[in-house]
């Protein structure tokens, strides 16, 4: 579904590159929960943002359910973000100007979706969340691991073929945390392909596979 | 989608209070001082287009190498015969007050009311049938004679009608003038003429009524005859549709050829819709000199609403962070740009509609004091419907859309992961613009303060210079209009003058007593040409001189000085305007040829041709230069003609007791004049009279530059604030390392205040250009380039300079006594 081919990504500053990627060649299936560890400044949130169409590669090669992304157009690429992926952050990143009900249904206006049927979407993602009571509530009138749940239910409800998810938990307390987590593997277990970048070995355990980054390189 | 903008735009604009609340006050003072200015520059620059023949209507003009002036003989009645082009030939003329009064039915018991009137007209019938100026009751029925067309303030001043207009038609009153005593029927009742026509008139009577020998009063130069030549009428042309005036204007000075006149004169038909403004700058024929008032005017307005527009997208991108974050957010959940556009082009709007609704209620509100400021009736009509205010409304919505599109553009175009890692702040390029756009702000703001600062320094100039005179505690009184026998001194004009002089001068607080006929701060009696010395050449008859005509304590009740010689006697006038002894100031000794003061004394000026009805009269004595009318015009050669002169009357009086004093002149005047109205003003009063306009543009001047620098410092302010929550991390950690307050403020200070120096540099040039051609208009005016001038610059850019600091230290010193701890972990 995602293969990377010798990816590179550096920052120029003058005659001087920074390397942030060097070379990661890897392929990630349908249906996997992949967990991308390392230390900070290893390039982990860079690689997501790649694969999450948000950055671009300098170098190499990415294709995404065997569209060649590197050669797209912005316009194309808008297109497959739009309808494919999912994106959950560490600090949620809910608009703060909307209640839980229209955050989560704005994924859906982008994508043209008929009012009835962003009703009953939204409705669904809700009820199976478990945050209708919370629907016409605003961000800050909710615990972080409820934002986080939203943030969630914002990324699944275009229905995305994977969600990106970058330290979901990392501000959350540990048994918020373990929600989340369960929710992920539920999530995975339905069909949706999960990667996730973290820093936790407990967190990590929830996927079936850890690709682990230093300086750069794939280990 | 649409809905959901609408509903997120509203929340984020409640939500950012502080950023919206910034927006909205400067968008406000800036469309309130826009719509203001509109009103003023459009009402100006729509005089008398509302005519309904404005386009055909002109006004007639002649042009010579020395002048130019707009009145015309009375041929221009017979035109109509002369050229086929001509509809009609509406004529006035002005410069007829005097004291009107009703006339009741004998037998009524009415009051009689009696005003002097000084804004009245004769006119012809064609005036009302080529001008548009609607009636309440009646119509004009000017060709006929003794008849009166009145405004309906007018109508209720005289005869006090209610609403019931049409109750006064056929109502008499007398008109007492130059013309001696005439009575006129009302025949009509105008609607109030609107503010912008240069037709200012109280009463029409008919022009016919000249016509009658009896009613001239022995003026012939007024009789209405074709072959009359001299110019006493404004005369106006409507040319036949679709006729080219230039036609017309051939014909006229084919007419004046063949008539035989002065070749150096050439006739223009001036439309009327440039009289008031004049056509452009530096229009040669005579016009009402508004045109640069009007585009000054537009352009503050278009100035100032450029500052709120800048303010607008200064603080909204700046505090766009926030709004990037979530701009970022929503790109990453599948937003397309134009998606993002939306929203924040509503808020733009959204915001710029609610400014534009509190800028409308608040014109509304302060509509009266800003007519007060102006002068005159204005209103937001003025605003809406003429081409000037068009431009207006085309300028806000353009404003309102490039000012949202930047703002959204830069938005949108924001880089989703940038935002997500909080990055947005240090984006080099929106730096630069918003300082770009801040000393843009500042440019304008300082050369508004430089404008305001010179005009209040070239009016206080005027006032305080010395006027070569001591208008210092004389009392004018206005003359004597009308006579009757029984009163004390006769039906004599000069020997009830002269008996009510001498008993003036009885009074013991009055220390000098003159009568006149005219005064400082008044104009001349009148300009002509034809006077040389002895020994003098033929072109020196064709150089001008002003005419005064004064009695012989002129000069000493207004403190002027003798050069050489003194004041002539009443004897000196031998009557049928002959003259002995004439008095002349020093521009008009040196312009006869007399090396000095001294030379002109007891020397020979003649005026005309001596063998043939001219006379030659002798210098008595040389006045100092001083200022008879404003400073804004040069000191122009004078010749004092003496008379037994009795429209107005000047008196010095002591200071002491002064309001008894006055009633007692007043008493006296009653005694002498009891048919006449009593009007007396202070001399200093009636000449600062003339500065009455400068002054209503120093103080427009004045109040909007106070805006135009509320507005500037909002908008730094804002940035200020930006600035130091962008840096907070950086100030508590520099605190840590022990920096004082101070150095904190400095910090933010050094940054700001090298935008505001630079601001200065630029607009200086340009204020320096703009003024100086502005003092030009003054024949005596500060010197910019003189080290005063310099000095007014330098404090210009200095205040700007300290009301900028105090905004930025306002903000920074809170920032610098902020919590230490909680800015190094706002991380």
């Amino acid at each position: 579904m995602i293969s990377l081919r010798n990816i590179t990504k550096y920052y120029s500053a003058g005659s001087l590159k920074t390397f942030v990627l060097r070379n990661i060649t890897m392929d990630i299936n349908e249906g996997e929960f992949v967990s991308i560890m390392g230390p900070s400044g290893s390039g982990k949130s860079t690689l997501l943002h790649i694969l999450g169409m948000l950055d671009e590669a300098s170098e190499g090669e990415y294709f995404f359910m065997e569209k060649p992304v590197h050669e797209l157009s912005e316009k194309q690429r808008s297109e497959l973000h739009k309808t494919s992926i999912g994106f959950v952050f560490q600090s949620y990143h809910l608009i703060d100007e909307l209640t839980v009900y229209e955050n989560i249904e704005t994924p859906l206006l982008y994508q043209n979706v008929k009012k009835d049927e962003r009703k009953s979407m939204v409705a669904d993602i809700l009820d199976r969340f478990n945050i209708v009571a919370k629907k016409d509530l605003f961000p800050h009138q909710l615990s972080g691991g409820q934002q986080q749940l939203v943030g969630i239910a914002r990324a699944v409800i275009a229905r995305p073929k994977v969600i990106f998810a970058d330290e979901p938990t990392g501000n959350l307390n540990s048994a918020q945390g373990r929600e989340i987590m369960e929710l992920f593997t539920q999530l995975n277990k339905q069909g949706t392909t999960i990667v996730q970048v973290t820093h936790s070995e407990a967190n990590a355990q929830y996927g079936n596979r850890v690709v682990n980054l230093l300086d750069g390189w794939l280990k | 989608m649409f809905t959901t903008s609408l509903k997120t735009a509203f929340r984020s604009i409640l939500r950012r209070r502080f950023t919206t609340a910034s927006n909205i006050i400067g968008l406000v003072l800036g469309l309130t001082v826009f719509l203001f200015l509109m009103q003023f520059a459009s009402f100006h620059a729509s005089f008398d287009h509302f005519h309904v023949n404005a386009d055909r209507i002109f006004r007639i003009v002649a042009t010579t190498p020395n002048g130019s002036w707009n009145n015309v003989p009375p041929i221009l009645l017979w035109l109509k015969e002369i050229s086929t082009e001509i509809e009609a030939t509406p004529a006035l003329m002005t410069s007829a007050g005097g004291i009107a009064r009703t006339k009741p039915e004998s037998g009524s018991n009415a009051q009689v009311v009696i005003h002097k009137e000084i804004a009245v007209a004769y006119a012809n019938n064609d005036f009302f049938t080529t001008f548009s100026f609607p009636f309440l009751a009646g119509g004009a029925e000017l060709q006929k004679p003794n008849t009166v067309v009145i405004t309906s303030e007018t109508a209720q001043k005289y005869f006090a009608c209610g609403n019931n207009y049409a109750s006064t038609i056929g109502k008499r009153l007398t008109m007492t003038n130059q013309f001696g005593i005439t009575e006129f029927t009302v025949t009509g009742v105008l609607k109030p003429l609107p503010e912008e026509t240069m037709f200012r008139c109280t009463m029409l009577f008919s022009l016919q009524t000249l016509a009658n020998p009896a009613n001239l009063g022995g003026n012939s130069w007024a009789k209405l005859d074709r072959e009359n030549p001299s110019p006493f009428l404004e005369g106006f042309v409507m040319v036949k549709n679709g006729v080219n005036a230039s036609i017309v204007a051939a014909q006229l000075n084919e007419l004046q050829r063949k008539s035989g006149g002065d070749k150096a004169i050439s006739w223009h038909l001036q439309p009327i819709k440039h009289i008031h403004t004049g056509n452009g700058f530096g229009d040669p024929l005579p016009n009402g000199g508004l045109y640069k008032l009007v585009v000054i005017s537009a352009f503050i307005a278009f100035f100032v609403l450029v500052l709120a527009f800048i303010n607008y997208i200064n603080l909204s991108t700046a505090f766009g962070l926030s709004r990037a974050r979530e701009i970022g957010v929503r790109k990453t959940i599948g937003a397309s740009r134009s998606q993002l556009i939306l929203p924040v082009l509503l808020e733009c709007f959204m915001l710029i509609g609610i400014s534009f609704s509190i800028s409308l209620a608040t014109v509304e509100v302060l509509q009266k004091p800003f007519n007060t400021l102006v002068g005159a009736e204005l209103g937001l009509r003025y605003a809406m419907n003429f081409s000037l205010g068009l431009l207006g409304w085309i300028f806000i919505v353009l404003g309102t859309l490039l000012s949202g599109g930047y703002v959204a553009m830069v938005l949108s175009g924001v880089n989703p992961i940038v935002v997500l890692k909080g990055n947005f702040a240090h984006s080099k390029s929106g730096k630069r613009v918003r300082q770009g756009l801040v000393i843009a702000q500042f440019a304008i703001t300082i050369a508004f303060i430089i404008g305001t600062i010179v005009v209040f320094e070239q009016l206080n100039y005027m006032r305080n210079r010395d006027l070569g005179m001591n208008l210092d505690q004389v009392y004018i009184l206005d003359g004597v209009e009308l006579l009757d026998d029984e009163a004390p001194g006769g039906a004599d004009i000069a020997d009830r003058a002269l008996a009510f002089k001498n008993a003036l001068s009885q009074l013991s607080f009055i220390s000098s007593v003159s009568g006149s006929q005219n005064i400082p701060g008044g104009g001349y009696n009148f300009r002509t040409e034809g006077f040389k010395k002895l020994s003098g050449s033929i072109d020196d008859t064709k150089k001008g001189y002003s005419i005064l005509i004064t009695d012989e304590n002129f000069f000493q009740t207004f403190g002027m000085e003798f050069l050489a010689g003194k004041s002539y006697v009443q004897a000196d006038n031998l009557g049928n305007f002959k003259f002995r002894n004439v008095v002349v100031n020093e521009a008009a000794a040196l312009q006869l040829g007399f090396k000095s003061a001294q030379e002109a004394i007891g020397q020979y000026v003649e005026w005309g041709d001596v063998a043939d009805k001219g006379q030659k009269f002798q210098i008595a004595g040389v006045l100092k230069n001083y200022h008879h009318q404003s400073l804004k015009t040069r000191i122009e050669p004078i010749i004092f003609l003496p008379s037994m002169a009795t429209s107005y009357f000047s008196v010095k009086i002591a200071t002491s007791n002064l309001q008894s004093n006055i009633t007692s002149i007043a008493e006296l005047y009653k005694k002498f004049f009891p048919e006449n109205l009593y009007t007396a003003k202070f001399a200093d009063e009636m000449f600062q009279k003339q500065y009455e306009a400068d002054t209503r543009i120093g103080k427009v001047f004045g109040v909007f530059t106070v805006v135009a620098i509320c507005i500037a410092c909002l908008g730094l302010f804002g940035l200020v604030a930006y600035s130091v929550e962008m840096r907070t991390k950086e100030i508590g950690v520099r605190k840590v390392l022990g920096a004082s307050d101070g150095s904190i403020v400095g910090l933010f200070a050094k940054e700001f205040l090298l935008l505001v120096g630079v601001s200065s540099l630029i607009s200086m040039p340009f204020a320096w250009y703009l003024m100086s051609t502005w003092l030009m208009d003054f024949a005596y005016h500060l010197e910019l380039r003189s080290g005063y001038g310099v000095l007014l610059f330098a404090l210009s850019g200095l205040f700007a300079m300290s009301v900028a600091f105090v905004a930025i230290v306002g903000r920074a010193l809170q920032a610098a006594r902020g919590n230490v701890i909680s800015a190094i972990r706002s991380e």
